[in-house]
């Protein structure tokens, strides 16, 4: 028994969550992939329903940090503040999918105010330029050939040009708030993506390893199935053909002769973008009784 | 403008069920945060906000070429435009609207023909004027604007406005003696854009994803086994809605039923199913449902 207890001990997988913008959704998401994650306010330590793993919330510029340094073992961090710290660690994949957005996404612009003769970066050459991602910045100018001076900004950047910098480089998702401030978008310079990583030590261990990649799996066939809806449609069998074809695109379509008529049963998996243009397609071809949802099984 | 088509989109009154509407028929949906400007994920589809009188005569004028209007405005309004579709909601309910006659609840009018030589408030003058003049009565409209029932009340004045639930007549001591017309909203389209083959295909394959999604709400997919021997029991039970999916389990004399049905249904039927015999009896949701 003492020594069953110590191995459960050795076995403790470290997880960082998020604490802020991406709290909600990598809750959400952990939820789905089966585990249950309950969080009293202000504790910053939430609890998991599986004895193998310690949650911390920490604040989402941290986590890469701690995780490169293996006092994590594996976390959720933004692309942007594993690039920003140079974080050494493993990306196990990319956790954008549960919300549905309208081609839009968090990203860090360079910005100009409206009146400004600055059109493009290479006007940047010999100027200053405020950012809270000074390493991005820095990366993103050698790309391009300029040599600017990149200031450190502890935050409220939109207000820094044109009196305290020529240009900002500024996290945006709508742009509204660059709007209001009278900036001008002139290039995008880093596109911000959520992912599950995991450190450099924890991957040689394999148990650790093990482990990461069983909730790697989970949180993966949830994204899967989020995007995955089922069609099922009946069809007469003299128009069966021209819907074979309609659907043979998709995951191995099911066909069913339904028992003591002369109809057929077809049922599909899709995308669910891909289910707004085929049930009109299929409505069209002379199915009825079409229905999606994304509960029943095929086959 | 080519391949694209113009939908005019409630701001008010029903503006979150049509929002949650184009969600459910697989869009992803984005309101600016002003709240005035509303963003699909379908390139060819742009959308705008505006009240359902304005969006009503956009499209009977040409700027846009499909909105979600409320019936009755548009036989307020006398639009000329195509209806390719209505739907089954109203504001905070998924049932029809009703323009009701309502008048106060300790007031001498008892009936429509008590209203004789009254002023009538009227949310939809026209509506109104048609109506009483069928009925024979003679009136004074007065047009008001929303909200009707507060005035109705103060002034004690008849009033003809459009009710859901019939929570703000009560709250305002209003007593309805008559209905004039079911109402419901309806994707309109211009006469014009209706000739272009591609912008009606578009309009009405919006129409039939907005009604899948909004039939789905009212229904469940049911999934069992049944013995071959009660399979005629079961069948007379299943309603008729849609032929239910019967596949014969390999080997055995089993068979799987897959079925949908009305929501409300569910409950009666799923404790009969049981009783004739059929087991492993599943419920589930659905997203979409073309009958």
């Amino acid at each position: 028994m003492a020594l069953k207890n110590k191995t459960r001990e050795a076995n403790k997988l470290v997880f960082g969550l998020p604490k802020g913008s991406l709290q909600e959704n990598s809750l959400l998401f952990l939820r789905k992939a089966g585990f249950d994650v309950s969080l009293a306010p202000r504790v910053c330590q939430p609890k998991i329903d599986d004895p193998e793993i310690d949650c911390y919330l920490l604040r989402a510029q941290e986590i890469p940090k701690y995780v490169a340094l293996g006092k994590l073992d594996a976390g959720i961090a933004a692309s942007d503040w594993i690039f920003e710290q140079k974080s050494k660690v493993k990306e196990i994949c990319d956790l954008d999918f549960a919300k549905k957005t309208v081609g839009r996404g968090f990203k860090w612009v360079l910005a100009v105010p409206q009146n400004s003769l600055i059109k493009s970066v290479r006007d940047l050459e010999g100027k200053t330029i405020s950012s809270e991602v000074v390493e991005i910045t820095k990366s993103y100018l050698k790309k391009k050939g300029v040599k600017a001076e990149v200031e450190f900004s502890w935050g409220a950047s939109e207000a820094k040009p044109p009196l305290f910098a020529d240009a900002v480089v500024d996290i945006t998702e709508t742009g509204e708030s660059l709007t209001a401030n009278n900036l001008r978008v002139i290039d995008n310079v880093f596109e911000v993506n959520t992912k599950f990583i995991a450190s450099l030590t924890a991957w040689q261990n394999p148990w650790k390893r093990e482990k990461i990649e069983t909730m790697a799996m989970l949180i993966f066939g949830h994204i899967n199935g989020h995007e995955m809806t089922n069609v099922m449609a009946h069809i007469a069998m003299g128009r069966l053909n021209n819907v074979l074809k309609l659907v043979g695109r998709f995951d191995a379509p099911a066909v069913k002769k339904i028992t003591g008529t002369n109809y057929y049963d077809i049922s599909f998996r899709c995308k669910d973008k891909q289910a707004r243009e085929i049930i009109p397609a299929l409505k069209k071809a002379g199915c009825a009784g079409i229905v999606q949802s994304t509960a029943f099984k095929i086959g | 403008m080519k391949n694209k088509l113009r939908l005019g989109v409630p701001a008010r009154a029903l503006r979150f069920q049509v929002l949650e509407l184009l969600e459910k028929a697989g869009f992803a949906v984005d309101v600016s945060s002003s709240g005035h400007k509303v963003t699909i994920d379908d390139p060819e589809i742009e959308c705008f906000f505006s009240k359902t009188q304005e969006l009503a005569e956009w499209v009977g004028n040409g700027m846009l070429d499909v909105a979600i209007v409320q019936r009755a405005r548009i036989l307020e309004q006398s639009i000329k435009a195509k209806e390719i579709s209505n739907f089954k909601f109203g504001n905070g309910i998924w049932d029809y609207t009703r323009v009701v006659v309502a008048v106060p609840q300790d007031s001498k009018f008892k009936s429509l023909k008590d209203l004789q030589n009254q002023e009538v408030f009227s949310r939809l003058p026209n509506i109104t004027k048609k109506f009483f003049e069928q009925q024979g009565i003679k009136v004074k409209i007065t047009r008001t604007t929303y909200p009707g029932e507060a005035k109705a009340e103060m002034f004690n004045k008849p009033l003809v406005d459009f009710t859901n639930t019939g929570r703000t007549l009560r709250e305002h001591s209003l007593r309805i003696i008559a209905e004039i017309m079911q109402t419901s909203p309806c994707l309109i389209m211009n006469n014009e854009a209706f000739k272009d083959n591609w912008k009606r295909q578009k309009a009405e394959n919006l129409a039939l994803l907005l009604n899948s999604a909004r039939l789905a709400m009212d229904m469940i997919g049911l999934m069992l086994h049944a013995k071959g021997d009660i399979m005629a029991a079961l069948l007379d039970i299943l309603p008729a809605m849609k032929k239910p999916t019967v596949t014969q389990l390999r080997g055995e004399n089993m068979f799987d039923v897959l079925t949908i049905i009305d929501r409300k249904q569910a409950r009666e039927l799923v404790p009969r199913l049981k009783k004739v015999g059929c087991t492993d009896i599943v419920e589930f949701p659905l997203e979409k449902v073309v009958i």
